[in-house]
């Protein structure tokens, strides 16, 4: 009996933490770090400010256990490589896969380019969720096209997709999400990334039949 | 006591100015403070708030007096090494002031309208000056594409490096990918016969 009381009161600490972590990503989203107290994030969770510190000792513990744990959410997907797809689709399929993360982790990406600012540990995370992405474009691309010009195509996506992205982020904030799933936006992303990638111009390895 | 406007010496105007610059760009706006703006200038609390109602005002003045990229030459043509010039120089000045862009870009993210709005038209410079450049069908969707990669460029680079982006974005590298981004994007529309061939 007292192991299955443990498990319970761990299972319980873990979903208490997953509630704070939750709660805090909208709050940070919405007024970013400085606009956050620990007060407001307590009452956002229905916890008291103690049952609060007793999980993370101070805002920035809790703002960096978001950004560690969490950034998972972003990691690129690696689809499976679909010899049957020509370049041009199996990169539009990526995109799809890309707006589809945007949509649900909006939250996530405000949090970390506002912390970007000020914190080592925000740029590093981007670093390697923007590393992983081109990596993953890259070799989706490896396959029919040269390497080279897989890699520059990627490097070119990459960009615009950035660009995109956060520009969206400013300027529609909250709503970004929301946008992201639209299909009238995903399909002007698409045609930006067929503007820059014009894949057809570079397919040197022939197609399998 | 002259009004602000007549008694604004330039100098401790522009002294007032350089430290709110450099501080937004250090702190951040939320962190900064009138104060600490005061200390790194060595101007008094009061001076400042006799040029300035406060820390909003001082801000917008710092975007008021952000770097804006030379206008694009008025007849071009479809060149490419034109377009690459026109882009880089624009990268370029806004690189003049890198803490002051890596500051719109947080502050744009951070949801601040003026900010915001200065971004915007920023992009639409970028696309203004180079959709003459390009020319055919789709030429606008062209400009665009390039104008997100731009900003996609120095957005990167200021998430991995913040203020020392210029380092990445107008380093070797990126000077490479900028002409490679417009290598694609160029010969798809300006060259149409050839894509038909090539299907």
């Amino acid at each position: 009996m007292p192991y299955l009381y443990r498990d319970n009161g761990a299972r319980r600490a873990a979903e208490t933490r997953k509630r704070i972590l939750d709660a805090a990503l909208r709050c940070f989203a919405a007024g970013g770090y400085e606009g956050t107290s620990m007060r407001q994030l307590a009452e956002c969770c229905g916890l008291t400010d103690a049952a609060l510190y007793y999980h993370f000792e101070s805002k920035q513990a809790l703002m960096d256990a978001l950004l560690r744990e969490r950034w998972g959410c972003l990691a690129a997907p690696r689809p499976e490589p679909d010899t049957a797809r020509r370049p041009s689709g199996a990169l539009a399929h990526l995109i799809d896969l890309i707006l589809d993360r945007w949509a649900e982790h909006a939250d996530y990406l405000r949090v970390l380019a506002r912390e970007a600012h000020t914190s080592a540990l925000a740029r590093e995370l981007y670093a390697r969720i923007a590393d992983e992405w081109a990596d993953s474009m890259t070799a989706l691309l490896a396959g029919r096209l040269h390497r080279d010009d897989a890699a520059r195509i990627a490097r070119s996506v990459r960009y615009a997709v950035v660009g995109v992205l956060f520009t969206g982020l400013q300027e529609h904030g909250a709503a970004f999400a929301e946008l992201a799933r639209q299909p009238a936006f995903r399909d002007h992303v698409h045609a930006l990334v067929r503007a820059v990638a014009p894949v057809e111009r570079f397919e040197a390895i022939p197609a399998a039949q | 006591m002259g009004s602000p406007g007549e008694s604004a010496s330039p100098t401790t105007r522009e002294r007032i100015l350089a430290s709110a610059r450099e501080l937004f760009a250090q702190d951040g706006y939320n962190r900064a403070t009138v104060r600490a703006i005061g200390r790194r200038s060595g101007i008094t609390d009061a001076a400042i708030y006799h040029h300035f109602r406060g820390k909003r005002a001082l801000y917008d003045a710092v975007l008021e007096e952000r770097p804006v990229p030379p206008r694009g030459p008025e007849d071009e043509g479809a060149s490419r090494q034109a377009l690459l010039a026109m882009i880089i120089s624009a990268m370029e000045a806004w690189a003049r002031q890198p803490g002051l862009t890596a500051l719109m870009f947080h502050q744009g993210i951070a949801g601040d309208g003026q900010t915001v709005e200065a971004n915007v038209v920023a992009r639409e410079e970028i696309i203004a000056m180079v959709e003459p450049c390009l020319q055919g069908g789709g030429s606008a969707l062209a400009a665009e594409a390039l104008a997100y990669v731009v900003s996609g460029m120095v957005t990167d680079a200021i998430l991995r490096v913040g203020a020392a982006y210029p380092e990445l974005a107008l380093g070797a590298d990126g000077l490479r990918h900028v002409a490679e981004a417009i290598d694609h994007i160029l010969p798809a529309q300006a060259l149409p016969a050839q894509q038909s061939a090539a299907g």
